[in-house]
């Protein structure tokens, strides 16, 4: 006889999936992480269209994160093009993904993850006590989006960013307000490190794991040519296919990614455990202090990475400013573009992890193909595996209690792009 | 909309699904009216006024599970505004992926202009 537990409308995830896991004669038969949401296409609705198109297209992909899949768009395209951009373009696209690493964070820190472990079910009900988290989560998300919004005409699906440029660069007035904006959120960065780094972490999901992360060369950072990977190897990005392995799954509209056969975790916690050694400032000294609370083998702890990163994100963020409003901003520096046929393929860091784009283009510059691998997708075959370690070893504590651990643990992921859950369900069958 | 309202002068922020980038001028945004589709189970085309107090929204989640009343409620108790809400909806046809607006949605926008308008004036005129 089987039974069926559902938790609906699983709160501060996005997207439609479920987790099933089934329980025969006592212990775990299989999970299975399913994800119902319906495919959309976007590669396909690229096809065919000119290669200025296309960061405006990506944008839609999520209005969470559309900035990471703009920039790595126009980055791939420009390598099929052979074409460099000039360091003013390269330090606003750095801005631009820092600012959508604060917003990211600052959403998910704040607003969907602290609830969990202030025993609140949402933020909303948490507010009247801990009104000041709350205003320090919503400062930093508007001074990220402030930001993406003068780079990019909009905070959400922006529409300045092409190959070779920006349609429009921001002033230097709005520059020196996005840094007084920035200086004033610090304080609601440190105070997220203090809250995550506070936190006693369940450990039901401790397991060995793998991870990989774009190298950004010598400083910390979210772009780069190459993948490091945590067994020591590092792959230029051209070779993304041999990382991701994607295969399709039946219960899942997302594919499942491995390496090495293996299940592999991107995000922020893998960033800060492959290239933590490369931050400076505070965020250096923080992490040196809180190393030891950053755990390789419990994925829950990705929390307390995105808040030692959204540290980095706001000092760097004010690092780059300085040095544009140093060096003078300048309204006309787009690089020409000139399209041939050929392939491009470029990595950056999304706030959920390693994002790839590749586009093969024709000699007018007219989109033949494309491949876009999110980060949510490559952690999805990692999240099943930690489901099914966490579901065995807390079976025996009761269904309420493993549906809650489940959530918290898929929420830990920060799970994006509609690839996420939609409600548990526990089915017994004896 | 957007384009249509931006055009009459009125201040324009494209939130996708995401309202929070109503935050960057808060503090000066004492009336904020929400322009978007609206399914109250109304004929396709029409177009609803209402304060957003007044609604009963349904436990369906906007980007990661914040609906349009939470991040409301949110944005008042840290900054203190915006201190008044409405919507103007137009009730979709149908609601799937797609690049078109449906013919009775497409021919609703202009009443919806004029009923964001109407508003508008009216909350001018008492406010006066």
């Amino acid at each position: 006889m089987a039974k069926e537990v559902v938790v609906e409308h699983v709160a501060r995830v996005e997207g439609h999936g479920s987790i099933k896991v089934v329980i025969e004669e006592g212990k775990v038969k299989e999970v299975k992480f399913e994800i119902f949401e319906g495919p959309r296409f976007i590669e396909r609705v690229l096809v065919g269209r000119m290669y200025y198109e296309v960061p405006d297209v990506v944008a839609r992909i999520c209005s969470i994160c559309p900035d990471p899949h703009q920039i790595a768009a126009v980055e791939a395209i420009e390598k099929a093009f052979g074409t460099s951009v000039g360091w003013q373009t390269r330090m606003l696209r750095e801005l631009q993904l820092l600012a959508d690493i604060i917003a990211s964070h600052a959403l998910h820190l704040y607003l969907l993850a602290l609830p969990d472990y202030l025993g609140y079910p949402d933020a909303l009900s948490m507010a009247d006590k801990y009104g000041r988290e709350v205003k320090a989560g919503l400062e930093l998300k508007r001074a990220g989006n402030a930001i993406k919004e003068a780079l990019t005409g909009r905070s959400v699906h922006g529409c300045t960013v092409k190959p070779g440029g920006y349609t429009r660069v921001p002033t230097s007035s709005e520059l020196e307000k996005f840094c007084d904006m920035l200086k004033r959120s610090m304080e609601g960065a440190i105070l997220a490190v203090r809250l995550f780094s506070s936190l006693k972490y369940p450990d039901f999901a401790r397991d060995e794991n793998a991870f990989m992360a774009v190298d950004p060369g010598e400083a910390y950072g979210f772009m780069g040519n190459y993948i490091l990977v945590s067994d020591g190897e590092r792959y230029p990005v051209e070779e993304y296919k041999k990382l991701t392995n994607e295969v399709t799954v039946p219960h899942s509209s997302a594919k499942h990614s491995s390496y090495n056969g293996k299940p592999f975790m991107v995000g922020a916690l893998a960033r800060l455990l492959l290239n933590g050694k490369k931050l400076k400032g505070q965020a250096a000294e923080m992490l040196k202090d809180l190393e030891p609370k950053l755990d390789a083998l419990n994925p829950l702890t990705n929390n307390l990475a995105q808040a030692i990163e959204t540290v980095y994100a706001v000092e760097r963020a004010i690092e780059v400013i300085d040095e544009l409003l140093d060096k003078g901003i300048k309204q006309d520096v787009d690089v020409e573009v000139k399209p041939k046929r050929g392939v491009g393929v470029s990595a950056v860091e999304a706030p959920r992890g390693v994002l790839y784009h590749c586009y093969e283009l024709d000699d007018e510059g007219r989109v033949v193909k494309a491949d876009i691998i999110t980060p949510t997708a490559q952690n999805a075959a990692n999240m099943e595996k930690y489901i099914k370690i966490s579901a065995e070893r807390l079976l025996s504590t009761g269904e309420e209690r493993l549906k809650g651990s489940l959530e918290l643990l898929v929420r830990a992921y920060d799970p994006c792009i509609s690839c996420s859950v939609h409600s548990i369900k526990v089915i017994k069958v004896r | 909309m957007a384009g249509e309202l931006a055009k009459l002068g009125y201040e324009v922020v494209v939130c996708g699904s995401d309202l929070s980038p109503v935050m960057a001028r808060v503090e000066e945004v004492n009336v904020l009216i929400i322009v978007d589709a609206v399914n109250w189970g109304a004929k396709p085309g029409s177009v609803l006024t209402a304060r957003l107090d007044d609604l009963e929204e349904e436990p369906v989640r906007a980007s990661h599970s914040l609906r349009v009343s939470e991040v409301i409620k949110l944005m008042r108790k840290a900054f203190g505004h915006p201190l008044e809400v409405y919507v103007v909806g137009i009730q979709p046809e149908r609601v799937e992926p797609s690049t078109e607006l449906s013919p009775s949605v497409r021919q609703a926008v202009n009443e919806a202009v004029a009923k964001v308008r109407e508003l508008l004036r009216r909350l001018q005129e008492n406010s006066a």
